[in-house]
C-alpha cells in the first residue's frame, strides 16, 4: 500500500524532528509523484530551494541515463557552505539540506 | 586554451585510467561548458549533453550556493563531478571501488595535475614547436646604433650667477673640459643641451655653452636668474647636470 506524504501519515517521522536536532541542518524536502513536504528553517527561500531540489533531481537522472549510471539511490551536492544529500527511492524522493559550517 | 595544454591534460586523464581499472570514465570541462578532455569510451555529444545538464543546476544553485562537488550514486557505479579552478573534471567509478582511493584521485591526483599542467602550460606555449623552429629562420633583433651609446654622466657643479646683460636667460655655461669629455665620448652625436637637476629634485632642460676661462669656472655652473628660480635654487647650491644626446630619428 503506497503511503502518502502528508503531515499525519509521513514515512520518515525521524526527519521532520531533523532541523530541531541541530542547527547544522538547514531542512529537507519529501517528495513522490503526488505530493510534496517542504520543511526549512530559511523561510525565505523556500522557492529557491524547491527549485533546486527539483532541478538536481530531474539533472541527476538524465546526467545518470547518459552515463548509463543504472538506478540511481543518492545524489550528493556540495556548496561552499551547503551540502544537500538526495535520497530516491522509487518515487519517492527525501532531500535534506545540510550547513557545512555547523555554527 | 593551446593545444600542448589540452593534449598534456588527455594524456594524464588517460594515464589515470589505464593505471586504475576502477575508474570508468574520466572527463573534463570548463565552467562555460566546453569540453577541453574526454576518454575513448565518452562520446562528445554526450559529455556535452552532460555539461549542458550540470549547467542547467548551476544556474538554479545560484540562488543558495555555488556547487563544488556533485556524486550520483547508481546501483553499480558512481559518477563524480569536482570543481577544481575554472574546471570540472568528472569521474565514473565502479561502487566496489575503495572510497579512500576514489577520494584520493578527485580531490588530490586530478587536482594536481591540473594545476600542474597549469604551470607548466604557459611555458610550453612561449617555446616554439619544431614545425615553427624549421620553417622559421630565426631572426637577430636590429639593434640600433644608439642603444650601444654609454650612458650619459652625471656632473655635479656649485651654482653661480651668469652676469651681463647679453647673457641670454636659457643657456647656462659649463667648464669646457667637462664638455670637451662629453664630445669625445660620443664622437658625432650632438650635444646642444643639457639637463640639470637640483637637489630638491625640481628639472629644467636648457642650452649651453662651453666656458673655456677654466680658472673662471672650476667646478661651477654659471646660471642665469630666470634658470635658478625655475629650479628654486640659490648661488652655491649644488646642481646635477646630465648632458642631452642627440638621437638618430
Amino acid at each position: 500500500m503506497e503511503k502518502k506524504l502528508t503531515d499525519e501519515n509521513s514515512p520518515a517521522f525521524s526527519i521532520e524532528e531533523a532541523p530541531k536536532m541541530g542547527s547544522h541542518v538547514i531542512g529537507y524536502i519529501l517528495r513522490n509523484e503526488s505530493s510534496a513536504k517542504i520543511n526549512l528553517s530559511e523561510s525565505d527561500k523556500i522557492v529557491d530551494y524547491a527549485m533546486f531540489n527539483s532541478q538536481l533531481i530531474e539533472s541527476g537522472q538524465s546526467i545518470a541515463e547518459l552515463l548509463k549510471i543504472s538506478n540511481v539511490e543518492r545524489i550528493i551536492v556540495e556548496g561552499k557552505n551547503i551540502k544537500t544529500i538526495c535520497k530516491i527511492a522509487g518515487e519517492n524522493k527525501t532531500s535534506v539540506f545540510l550547513n557545512k559550517k555547523i555554527p | 586554451m593551446s593545444q600542448p595544454y589540452v593534449f598534456a591534460l588527455r594524456n594524464a586523464l588517460e594515464e589515470i585510467k589505464n593505471a586504475e581499472p576502477c575508474v570508468q570514465k574520466i572527463f573534463l570541462f570548463q565552467k562555460d561548458g566546453e569540453v577541453i578532455a574526454k576518454d575513448e569510451t565518452m562520446g562528445l555529444d554526450a559529455v556535452k549533453a552532460l555539461t549542458g545538464f550540470f549547467g542547467e543546476l548551476m544556474q538554479r544553485a545560484e540562488n543558495i550556493d555555488a556547487i563544488e562537488n556533485l556524486t550520483i550514486e547508481g546501483a553499480d557505479t558512481t559518477l563524480n563531478i569536482c570543481c577544481i579552478g575554472d574546471l570540472y573534471a568528472g569521474s565514473v567509478f565502479s561502487r566496489e571501488t575503495d572510497e579512500r582511493t576514489v577520494k584520493a584521485l578527485t580531490k588530490i591526483v586530478i587536482p594536481t595535475i591540473i594545476k600542474l599542467v597549469d604551470h607548466i602550460s604557459p611555458v610550453a606555449q612561449t617555446l616554439p614547436t619544431h614545425q615553427e623552429k624549421t620553417e622559421k629562420p630565426k631572426e637577430t633583433p636590429k639593434l640600433s646604433k644608439d642603444f650601444m651609446l654609454p650612458k650619459a654622466p652625471v656632473n655635479q657643479f656649485i651654482v653661480e650667477k651668469m652676469g651681463g646683460l647679453l647673457a641670454p636667460s636659457n643657456t647656462v655655461r659649463i667648464d669646457c673640459k667637462i664638455t670637451d669629455g662629453w664630445l669625445e665620448m660620443y664622437g658625432d652625436k650632438e650635444i646642444h643641451e643639457v639637463n640639470l637637476e637640483s637637489i630638491n629634485g625640481k628639472t629644467t632642460r636648457c642650452k649651453f655653452k662651453p666656458n673655456k676661462d677654466s680658472k673662471q669656472c672650476n667646478g661651477t655652473i654659471q646660471v642665469p636668474e630666470k634658470i635658478m628660480a625655475s629650479l628654486k635654487i640659490g648661488i652655491g647650491e649644488l646642481v646635477m647636470v646630465k648632458p642631452v644626446v642627440e638621437l638618430e630619428a
